[in-house]
């Protein structure tokens, strides 16, 4: 195209030859950091800040020994996407650097999510439990007032703009004076500090009333529950003395809407072994119950899931059949003009497409875990993570930060050996990581890697969380190449 | 269409060699003489038997024929003039016999010519560079901007190339900014000049509350940047420039004419901006102009804006999948799909705007553009115009999307 | 030059040899490749004698026909090739990828978002 005469031009004026660099015409170019990884027949490339363009084995020996031809779209896109730059262009090198400090803003913010467990005591008996849930009425695990109150401290010493605290436990509602308690502490701290303040409770539903639901509208607080799918798979999955627990979600979820109105529910589902045969009746589940999308993620390696085999029972390849299934299914809806999200795509897409860090902790390198994200527990121990807090019910405290009663805001960071684990794990540094093609969209996950393999690092070639990012990836950047009409679908989520 | 300027209008009673004076308008004839003096009086016809106090204005405009007047500094407008009213804003030019409007204040886009020089030579330039010494323009503007109500919406800053006036530029910026702090101003440049970033923090320390950088972009690739706008190295200069004047916080809007030398690779650009400029306040594709040197370029410029539909489309549906706000201007309703449509904005200066005899039953009239009424505008329009009309308009299944 | 040979053995599992030239592929590369396929084989690598070539022993499945031995040395291969690339790509962008990384992390004043 560039070669291709300009007819109509008035005579003052230069043809497009005119403004080819020399060096252009000499076909001299430098190469730009990047990386690439092989995926079926060609080559996907990928740079530092994200950008990525597909390549033929040709063209990318061409690339790299300097023989590519300036005048292809090959070389234009290349130069664009900046993988090559022109000597004299110090404009590209100026965008790039600027381009990475804007991905690695977000980590300046340092922790914005505190997770609060303010109770393991549960009315349920999953057997995919993460939490480890203790049954009956023990009080020695909940969480006190002074706990919430030294946690609540340590929360307002981050330099967070954003901070956002979740209730979590077991049930959490069963320890509701504590919430109620925190919330208004938090705010009463908060009228000085002025952040903008976030608050969610993940529950079950079943102990919802209307005195909690009143106080949860007054303090914009958003709630978080589990559907895992039609009653069938939702009660086997969940099961709960009585049995009825997937009519309980559902007519809690609508009281729900009712009082705090349709945007402050939402919902998580988590995929067993029954869950994978049943793709299409789980999303038909959330599309009855009017959730505008759905979050599909494999089973996690910690808690019951473990001690109960479940995990075990089914790798990566068959969850991603599922997820392809679904993927399927979602896609027919939103061509049927409904617009339904899976929002894992759309966070991978986010971090694929857009400048902006994206903020999702588990995909993130140096890993979210305590800088990102921070757990107290109901009897005061700080982890890093909610998976963290698994590896210490199985008697794992390698992730445990210290206590909030007996430690200081700097011992738990500076004194338990989290940074140096996050230094040894980012991705930019460990084997396999370093030069993947992937590593821009994918994050370090050392507590999944010391929980699968008992060393934070890992060996990539085994790690199933690696292959999630990569097969993931491969699904939608394929679409977003090969497949206009889908790939308006997937750019509405973005 | 609305004329700006008129050499045909009628000077009677001037002195010898009278400077060019720019006046505030009013209709009022009964201003104290102290105040009268700062201001044109503009009426239907003189007075048989004018008053003292009209003798002390500043000049007297008539809309009406105008024979053998006994006052001084009296003007007859030529008919295209004669919209003139209280609160615009008028240069009046013994000297050369013209006159005209500077600032309009029924009009939402005032804009002030600064300076015909330029640094670059667009193909599709809808205001040819000139290389003279007009740097008398620069005090014309501060002192139009001293006239301007200060209650006004907003103002525009145009070229050639203001920032070509190096102080002078800074001067006008500064006179807004002191005198109509409240008026979003508009400053239309090519950027290059603060790749040099001491003109950006020169920019910056003028502090202006209220200032958009409107930049154009029109292309991800050097080299065809360079060609549209016929300059080596504008690409490299318009990219450093817009990173310095984010360094120093300034707002920048881009700005890409969509003709044939753009529009094949509008998506790779759409892509570039998410990736590289994302922090724009917004992108403004426009449509082309058909006058200036995009008349002597049209064979290498003119396509059928319907023809590129579907580029712009994608690279729309790229821009605001990055929430980046994204406006589109100067195209007809009918010639875009549904999902652009939603991002026109009916917005051509009001001084520029018609529409073809076909439009006439269009439901949609309202919402569009309309085209630009200069040149050869409405001579050279796409081939798909339709006016929408709902009674029976069957929608195309490829429409819903 | 490049040898593939299948070697048979009693136990229950065969061993496949290849010999790389270390001028073709470098032996970082070549250690990396290794690396990746270590989730399905177990390996040996050494180097020979005269120290250009180099010795990868793949162990696998009896019942691997001559068919998956082939396809699992053109994989093996074409990855450590791929490696070889990764090696030359990284060493020419050293320098301009330290020049990137200084202009990101500077205390300059580029405006943060």
């Amino acid at each position: 195209m560039m070669s291709e005469a300009v007819n109509g031009l008035a005579k003052k004026f230069n043809p497009p030859e005119h403004y080819y660099s020399t060096q252009k015409q000499e076909a001299r170019y430098k190469l730009l950091p990047f990386n690439f990884e092989r995926v079926g027949d060609s080559y996907l490339l990928t740079n530092e800040v994200g950008e990525y363009l597909f390549l033929s084995e040709g063209d990318l020996h061409s690339l790299v020994h300097e023989t590519l031809d300036s005048q292809s779209e090959v070389y234009n896109s290349l130069k664009s996407r900046h993988f090559l730059y022109e000597v004299g262009s110090e404009a590209a090198i100026e965008l790039l650097s600027l381009k990475l400090r804007t991905k690695h803003a977000v980590f300046r913010q340092f922790t914005s999510l505190h997770i609060f467990v303010v109770s393991l005591r549960c009315d349920y008996s999953c057997p995919y439990c993460q939490v480890s849930r203790q049954t009956g009425d023990a009080d020695k695990y909940d969480m006190d007032e002074e706990t919430a109150l030294r946690s609540l401290d340590f929360v307002f010493r981050t330099p967070s703009e954003h901070i956002k605290i979740e209730f979590q436990g077991g049930e959490p509602l069963l320890n509701w004076e504590i919430i109620k308690f925190t919330v208004l502490e938090a705010e009463k701290i908060n009228k000085t500090e002025k952040r903008d303040l976030a608050f969610v409770i993940a529950t079950n539903l079943t102990l919802i009333s209307d005195e909690i639901l009143e106080f949860c509208y007054q303090h914009d607080i958003f709630i978080s529950t589990s559907l895992d799918g039609p009653a069938h798979i939702h009660n086997r999955n969940r099961p709960r003395p009585g049995k009825n627990g997937h009519q309980i979600v559902r007519d809690q979820i609508e009281r729900v809407r009712e009082k705090l109105g349709p945007d402050r529910i939402s919902a998580l589902m988590t995929t067993s072994e029954l869950s994978l045969s049943h793709p299409r009746e789980i999303i038909d589940e959330y599309l009855d119950a009017n959730f505008k999308g759905i979050f599909l993620r494999p089973l996690s390696p910690y808690g019951f899931a473990v001690k109960t085999r479940q995990i075990e029972k089914y790798d990566f390849d068959r969850f991603f059949e599922f997820y392809q299934e679904s993927m399927e299914y979602i896609f027919e809806i939103n061509e049927a003009g409904i617009s339904f999200v899976e929002e894992f795509s759309a966070l991978l897409l986010r971090k694929i497409s857009l400048p902006y860090p994206t903020g999702y902790v588990d995909l993130q390198s140096p890993a979210g875990a305590g800088i990102s994200a921070i757990v107290f527990s109901y009897d005061g121990d700080v982890y890093a993570s909610d998976e963290s807090r698994m590896l210490a019910e199985m008697g794992d405290y390698k992730f445990r930060l210290g206590n909030i009663l007996s430690n200081t805001y700097e011992e738990i960071f500076f004194e338990s050996g989290l940074l140096e684990i996050l230094e040894e794990t980012l991705t930019d540094s460990v084997p396999e990581c370093y030069q993947c093609a992937y590593k821009p969209y994918c994050g370090s996950e050392p507590v999944y890697h010391y929980a699968t393999q008992k060393d934070p690092v890992g060996n990539k070639a085994l790690s199933g969380f690696c292959k999630k990012t990569k097969t993931i990836t491969n699904y939608l950047l394929d679409i977003m190449e090969n497949d206009p009409a889908k790939r308006k679908i997937l750019q509405s989520w973005i | 269409m609305i004329s700006l300027y008129s050499k045909a209008c009628k000077f009677f009673n001037w002195e010898e060699g009278a400077e060019p004076l720019i006046l505030p308008v009013t209709e009022n004839p009964n201003l104290p003489k102290v105040v009268a003096k700062k201001y044109a009086l503009v009426c239907d016809r003189i007075p048989g038997k004018p008053s003292e106090s009209i003798a002390s204005y500043g000049a007297i405009l008539s809309r009406g024929l105008v024979k053998s007047p006994t006052l001084n500094r009296v003007i007859q407008l030529s008919a295209e003039l004669s919209y003139i009213k209280s609160s615009d804003i008028v240069r009046l030019n013994p000297g050369g016999g013209e006159v005209r409007t500077l600032f309009r204040s029924d009009s939402d886009h005032n804009s002030i010519l600064v300076t015909e020089r330029c640094n670059s030579f667009c193909l599709m330039c809808s205001q040819p560079p000139r290389e003279i010494d007009d740097s008398y323009l620069i005090e014309d503007a501060c002192e139009v901007i001293k006239k301007i109500p200060r209650s006004t919406r907003s103002l525009g800053i145009t070229g050639g190339e203001p920032t070509l006036l190096g102080e002078g530029f800074l001067r006008i910026v500064r006179s807004a900014a002191r005198y109509l702090p409240e008026t979003h101003l508009h400053v239309l440049t090519n950027g290059r000049t603060f790749s040099q970033r001491v003109n950006s923090v020169a920019l910056k320390d003028v502090g202006h509350p209220n200032l958009v950088l409107g930049i154009p972009l029109y292309s991800d690739l050097p080299e065809r940047h360079d060609f549209v706008v016929q300059a080596a190295g504008a690409f490299e200069e318009t990219i450093r420039g817009i990173m310095n004047l984010r360094r120093d916080g300034q707002n920048i809007e881009l700005r890409v004419v969509i003709h044939k030398q753009t529009y094949a690779r509008l998506p790779e650009l759409a892509r570039f901006i998410v990736r590289n400029l994302a922090f724009v306040e917004h992108v403004a594709f426009m449509g082309l102009e058909i006058t200036g040197f995009t008349k002597a370029n049209f064979g290498a410029l003119w396509i059928d804006p319907y023809e590129y539909r579907s580029e712009l489309d994608e690279a729309c549906r790229i821009l605001q999948s990055a929430r980046v706000k994204t406006m589109l201007y100067n195209h007809q309703l009918c010639i875009l799909t549904p999902f652009v449509r939603e991002l026109s904005v009916n917005s051509i200066s009001d001084w520029k705007n018609d529409y073809l005899e076909k439009c006439a039953p269009c439901d949609r009239k309202n919402d569009c553009g309309g085209f630009f009424s200069t040149g050869f505008s409405l001579e050279k329009t796409s081939n798909h115009i339709s006016p929408f009309i709902s009674s029976n308009r069957i929608i195309p299944f490829e429409e819903i999307a | 030059m490049r040898r593939i040979k299948a070697l048979d053995v009693t136990e229950a599992f065969d061993e496949l040899l290849t010999e790389i030239n270390l001028r073709v592929i470098s032996l970082e590369a070549l250690k990396k490749s290794c690396y990746r396929f270590s989730d399905s084989y177990y390996y040996n690598l050494s180097i020979t004698d005269s120290g250009k070539t180099a010795n990868v022993i793949f162990r696998v499945p009896e019942s691997f026909s001559d068919h998956d031995k082939q396809e699992l040395l053109q994989r093996f291969n074409r990855d450590a090739l791929d490696q070889e690339l990764r090696e030359v790509v990284f060493q020419k962008t050293e320098t301009v990828r330290n020049l990137i990384l200084m202009n990101a992390f500077a205390n300059t004043d580029l405006v943060e978002e």
